[in-house]
């Protein structure tokens, strides 16, 4: 209980501050009082009583200080008046004061950026109940990773696992139309199973969710929820809009609830509008409900109470044990069976959701977080090289302080209050260099790709960002403070001058060296990731991505599925109206386009060519219009391409690129060989078609992807309908833009444009990794470099003005001003090479860390090496000009006469 | 903590016992309990103010005293302490552990060889 009255006595004595002065003053009063009295009485004469009474007293002040530490808030206060002393000290050097807390809001804003989006994508919880207890699935073929599922699959481990998880599943997000009141409107809507909500712990905010009787085969009355954004931007958080209905394709829903704000999903980035029972889904073939053909669900799982991941991982490769026989049975493909066979059910922790961002990003943001840690280090190095200049420029003033008494603690106490408080401006500058930072990295990220991020700070990344603070505090400030507070006062106050001492600094120069060494290893490191980028820039896409934009149609919601007849007419009229339109110099339309993930893969016989047994023929397959080479710029090198001729009742062609003319037809002429396309495995006969072309090749779905055959077909001799439509456009085309998607809007009022994208954007999505990579590296290396650059001048400066009676007197015997500027010049170059020779080491380890990362840069490239090498010179040996330039406009007089 | 009893020649950590042993007799004002203490141990204790005030500090904050202003017998105003029951508790204790310790160091001391 002792601890409690002492911790109790500090506050009242805090709130009653001024009380317990005036009590203590009167108390050594009358102390001094009943003293005097008592001497008096015995003898002495009343002044040599006040005297001596005074004398045993003591200083009044030592004896108030010694009784107010007694208690804890002593402490407190003198902490206080530390951290008040901090501030004046500050304020009376305002250059230093700015550049410092401008260098730590650099450094620690820029960690604490990508720390937020480290945070947003791959730390934060879901915004669900318990998100501990969620668990994902997916599937482990020999070389992939597929993480959706047929609905048999996810009903089998619905029903078969429920004693030890409670599974949901729900489709990717994905564009298409409703129609609410008016013309058709471009939504992102998601399928769900049944006990979706409930199952995450997520209420409705209006309304209610989906219930697991909403969701059943036959499908019942068709519900939808909507997400909060949607609710406010379509509706204006209308309340009445519970038990409105949208017609969706050939069915009509009834808004029945609204989901929470915040709430996105079980998959990190998507952010869905409308969330709807799987089974209502509208016209899906019955092969969708049965078997395994169709793998479009991801899965969710909560363990049950009590129930380890290692005991549900066990019951689940159980049940999944089942669905792999299943699925196994029910293909045709002997190649399939085998993957299937050797595949295994990954069970892993899913609290942040599963995130589509994850994969692709983790690794990117792990190296930045700690590219950017070496920013942070550097800007500490600076700090710190300002706080020792700054103690030797105080030296004096430290000096007096100890010589008149202050407790060495104390002046370091000082020094380290300063250094906290510089570092907590410096942070909360931080948090405004992140905030900004952040949501230009998060336009970067969701300008290609459709992601919603959420970077706002929590408390994880206040809590770092005060972490890194501190850190950086005591890196910056502990050492520049045990060293003022070890000042031997009398050889300091007897040095001329005041500032003298020591000219050499040894830790000072260690401290630029370091910073030389580590912008060193950031500008290589940066050189490489950009040399990396140009490299997958400068991979020939055998297409030209630049000035064609993308439209993604859906045909009116009461004629889906659109009959073949009405597809032709539909697209036709789409295409000649995009035609008509001035700047357009070429349209088309294809089933699948480039760099998306929905190609189209078949098998197929070739005339001619005896596949190995045991191998499926394979190529990849688009159904186009005729000028689709011409807006994709793909060059055909034999032949012909295809013409309004090929019609339907025409004889049946089709055009391959040069891979597939290599692989399955070797050294014969492609053009007239007859090909098939199989739609059941072993092959039979299908209808043949007559190669009458040969493109070059192209990358279809990735930069990197190996070349692949590809076969073309026209669309009007096959049974695929057409997905998308490509425009090419004669100037920019955000100038045509807006035009373009009002005249293909008017073409029918009942279709819907559901996006529009320019192929380039499509393409840099592709590389959004490396690009992010390449820029901020970049970014952080040129940051690194100026910090370094400010630290070595810093440097540098202050060793040439101790210098200058030095320079004086060599200018005296006849040194001129080309020898004084070599002189200064000579010792910048001293610490660059100590940095380089540290360095570069350094820089090569790193990069051979980073090598995975690298495409087709060696991790010891030499040109990245040497670019890293000048730039450094070059900022270096500027950072020293100025100095010396300086140095060598010093009269000898005047500065022999300030010695 | 302050200096304490250095100078005046106390064994460390006494100088609290020796307090509420003074203002178990009677209460006191500081000066007092100064007088007090130096003619009580002959003249070989001196307490300065800078040592008695963090120590008067200390107990009143543990609870051990109380102060309260009253007025001496000359007509002056003095703030007198008094010893609390905790106070009077812990010097009890104190007083006992203190001669345990004394009792066993003199028999260190005078231990001869032979002796054990």
């Amino acid at each position: 209980m002792a601890w409690l009255r002492r911790v109790l006595g500090g506050f009242s004595a805090l709130l009653r501050k001024h009380r317990v002065e005036q009590e203590l003053d009167d108390e050594l009063r009358a102390w001094l009082d009943i003293s005097i009295e008592h001497k008096v009485r015995s003898g002495m004469p009343r002044e040599h009583a006040i005297r001596a009474a005074r004398v045993e007293m003591g200083s009044l002040e030592a004896v108030k200080d010694h009784t107010r530490d007694v208690g804890w808030e002593a402490q407190l206060e003198s902490l206080w008046r530390d951290v008040r002393y901090a501030v004046r000290t500050l304020r009376q050097s305002p250059a230093f004061t700015a550049t410092a807390v401008l260098t730590l809001a650099l450094g620690i804003g820029a960690n604490t950026a990508i720390f937020s989006v480290i945070n947003a994508v791959m730390l934060r919880p879901l915004p669900v109940e318990r998100p501990e207890e969620l668990i994902s699935l997916a599937t482990g073929y020999p070389d992939n990773v597929e993480p959706v599922f047929s609905y048999a699959a996810y009903r089998q481990f619905a029903v078969d696992a429920t004693h030890v998880a409670d599974a949901i599943a729900a489709s990717s997000v994905r564009r298409d139309a409703v129609t609410i009141d008016g013309p058709p409107e471009p939504i992102d809507h998601k399928w769900v199973s049944g006990n979706y909500f409930t199952t995450l712990g997520v209420p409705a905010a209006a309304g209610r969710t989906l219930l697991a009787s909403d969701d059943r085969l036959p499908a019942g009355e068709p519900v939808a929820v909507l997400s909060d954004a949607y609710w406010a931007r379509r509706f204006g958080r209308d309340p009445w809009v519970i038990g409105r209905s949208f017609r969706f394709k050939t069915t009509a829903f009834t808004i029945v609830g609204v989901a929470p704000r915040g709430f996105f999903g079980e998959t990190g980035g998507e952010a869905p509008d409308i969330w709807m029972p799987l089974t209502t889904r509208p016209g899906a073939p019955s092969s969708v409900w049965k078997g395994h053909s169709t793998t479009w669900l991801g899965i969710v799982a909560r363990l049950r109470s009590g129930i380890t991941l290692a005991q549900a991982r066990a019951r689940l490769e159980h049940v999944y044990d089942g669905i792999r026989d299943g699925v196994a049975a029910g293909t045709e493909s002997s190649e399939f069976r085998r993957n299937v066979l050797e595949s295994r059910l990954l069970v892993s922790e899913a609290s942040g959701g599963s995130s589509r961002l994850r994969g692709p990003l983790a690794t990117p943001l792990m190296i930045l977080m700690g590219l950017v840690g070496l920013v942070l280090v550097i800007a500490c190095a600076n700090v710190a090289n300002l706080m020792l200049a700054r103690a030797a420029i105080r030296r004096r003033e430290t000096a007096v302080r100890l010589a008149i008494g202050a407790a060495r603690l104390r002046v370091v106490r000082h020094g380290i209050a300063e250094a906290l408080l510089l570092a907590a401006v410096g942070g909360l500058g931080g948090l405004l260099v992140a905030s900004w930072g952040s949501s230009l990295l998060v336009t970067l990220v969701s300008g290609e790709l459709p992601v919603s991020l959420d970077v706002s700070p929590d408390i994880r990344v206040l809590v770092f960002t005060m972490v890194v603070s501190c850190a950086t505090a005591i890196v910056f400030g502990l050492l520049p403070a045990v060293r003022a507070a070890r000042i031997d006062p009398l050889r300091a106050l007897r040095v001329s001058g005041g500032s003298g001492g020591t000219v050499r600094m040894p830790l000072r120069r260690t401290l630029v060296v370091t910073q030389i060494a580590v912008s060193l290893v950031l500008l290589v490191v940066a050189g490489l990731f950009v040399r990396s980028l140009l490299h997958l820039k400068d991979i020939d896409l055998g297409f030209d991505p630049d000035r064609v934009l993308l439209f993604q149609v859906t045909p009116p919601a009461d004629e889906q599925p659109m009959a073949m007849e009405d597809t032709l007419n539909v697209y036709g009229r789409l295409l000649a109206q995009a035609e008509s339109v001035p700047g357009v110099s070429a349209a088309s339309a294809s089933f699948s386009g480039l760099f998306t993930r929905g190609t189209w893969g078949n098998a197929i016989t070739v005339e001619g060519f005896v596949p190995r047994p045991g191998v499926t023929p394979r190529t990849l397959a688009n159904s186009i219009t005729p000028r689709y080479f011409d807006v994709m710029r793909i060059a055909v090198l034999a032949g012909r391409g295809f013409t309004d001729d090929d019609h339907d009742s025409a004889p049946k062609v089709a055009i391959v690129n040069q891979t597939f003319a290599r692989q399955f037809l070797g050294d014969l002429d492609p053009v007239g060989t007859r090909v098939g396309l199989c739609s059941s495995d072993p092959c039979g006969s299908p209808p043949m078609m007559e190669i009458v072309g040969v493109t070059e090749d192209a990358k279809y779905v990735d930069l990197r992807e190996e070349k692949q055959p590809m076969l073309y077909v026209p669309f009007t001799q096959i049974d695929q309908n057409l997905r998308q439509i490509e425009v090419r456009t004669a100037g920019a085309p955000a100038s045509v833009a807006a035009t373009l998607h009002r005249e293909l809007a008017a073409v029918d009022r009942r279709l819907a444009i559901v996006a529009m994208v320019e192929l380039r954007d499509q393409v840099n999505a592709s590389i959004l990794p490396e690009r992010l990579i390449a820029m901020l590296s970049a970014t952080f290396g040129l940051l690194a470099l100026a910090l370094a650059a400010v630290g070595l001048y810093g440097v540098i400066a202050y060793v040439t003005a101790q210098r200058t009676g030095e320079i004086g007197v060599r200018m005296a015997l006849g040194a001129n001003r080309r020898d004084v500027r070599r002189l200064v010049l000579r010792d910048t170059l001293r610490l660059v090479v100590v940095g380089v020779v540290i360095g570069i080491p350094a820089a090569l380890t790193g990069a051979r860390l980073l090598s995975s990362q690298l495409y087709q840069v060696a991790p010891d490239d030499p040109l990245a090496v040497s670019v890293g090498l000048v730039t450094l010179s070059v900022a270096a040996l500027l950072a020293g000009y100025l100095p010396a330039r300086r140095a060598a406009h010093v009269d000898p007089v005047v500065a022999l006469r300030a010695e | 903590m302050p200096p304490e009893g250095k100078e005046s020649g106390l064994v460390p950590g006494t100088l609290y016992m020796l307090i509420l042993k003074v203002l178990a007799l009677e209460p006191m004002h500081g000066y007092g309990i100064g007088v007090r203490l130096e003619q009580i141990s002959k003249g070989v204790f001196q307490v300065n103010a800078g040592s008695l005030f963090p120590a008067l500090r200390r107990l009143e904050r543990d609870g051990l005293i109380s102060g309260a202003w009253r007025i001496t017998e000359n007509n002056r105003r003095a703030k007198y302490y008094t010893l609390t029951a905790p106070g009077r508790a812990k010097l009890k204790r104190e007083t006992r552990d203190w001669e345990v310790q004394t009792t066993a160091i003199a028999r260190i001391l005078e231990a001869s060889l032979g002796e054990s």
